[in-house]
């Protein structure tokens, strides 16, 4: 089954974008194909998270190593291009995002679009889902 | 409409308060109608105030988004709706919309979320 997916949480103060994680794991485990996963709304952030600590990282629920899911399975991650530049992102070269992450996110992983590549996407799927705040 | 269109249904449910989140839903509403696609918005929760003007204020343009609101009907959306319960419940009648929209009875709305292909929570 084809999925696109959206991500509209802050990844500091919500658990959209952990949960969106979790079930792209077990959809692409399932032979599933998720097609784009779009970050809207504050999910805009998810570029930004700051590294969390070894503790955190072997909790129940990991935060989201969104780099590893592009590196394996070609995930296409979408930041909302003006939902960032109205929360100040889009001027950050990746070089000065990195800077304010403990541990960067590569380079590459996430790519800047647009509500087009959205709606796309809703209209090529066969189940859209939103991960709300 | 093509035969691949779908039917979108938005939910929104975030007061004014809520910043700018607003615009960004009409900004998704807008890209879908441009797409030539079926469109619904239902209001509910603190999203009915959307559609509420300021104390004192009467008309359409005072709303914190009220020139995007009223692209509405430029953009052909086919249906604007709000939640009758989410209104009863904040103290406020149909009278108090300034933009024309259709009240839903609770029971209406999962028939509602049937009707359509896909659900955007905003």
């Amino acid at each position: 089954m084809k999925l696109a997916i959206q991500i509209n949480g802050h990844p500091a103060s919500s658990m959209a974008a952990t949960t969106a994680y979790q079930f792209i794991k077990a959809a692409l485990r399932k032979d599933h194909q998720v097609i784009l996963v779009f970050f809207y709304y504050d999910g805009v952030f998810s570029r930004l998270v700051p590294a969390h600590t070894e503790a955190e990282t072997a909790a129940a629920v990991a935060p989201p190593d969104w780099a590893a899911l592009v590196s394996e399975h070609g995930l296409d991650l979408v930041i909302c291009s003006a939902a960032a530049e109205r929360r100040g992102l889009a001027a950050l070269s990746p070089a000065a995002a990195s800077d304010l992450m403990r541990t960067a996110t590569p380079v590459g992983t996430f790519r800047a679009g647009g509500l087009g590549q959205w709606v796309d996407a809703c209209l090529r799927c066969d189940r859209f889902i939103v991960f709300a705040s | 409409m093509s035969a691949s269109s779908r039917r979108f249904l938005f939910l929104v449910r975030h007061s004014p308060l809520a910043g700018a989140r607003f615009r960004e839903t009409l900004d998704m509403i807008f890209t879908v109608a441009a797409f030539d696609q079926w469109v619904t918005v239902l209001f509910l929760d603190d999203g009915v105030f959307q559609l509420v003007a300021p104390l004192g204020e009467h008309s359409a343009s005072d709303l914190l988004w009220g020139p995007m609101l009223k692209a509405m009907d430029f953009y052909d959306i086919h249906e604007i709706l709000v939640d009758e319960q989410s209104l009863r419940l904040r103290g406020l009648t149909a009278s108090d919309l300034v933009i024309g929209a259709a009240l839903v009875a609770p029971e209406h709305v999962r028939t509602l979320l049937g009707q359509h292909d896909r659900l955007v929570v905003c």
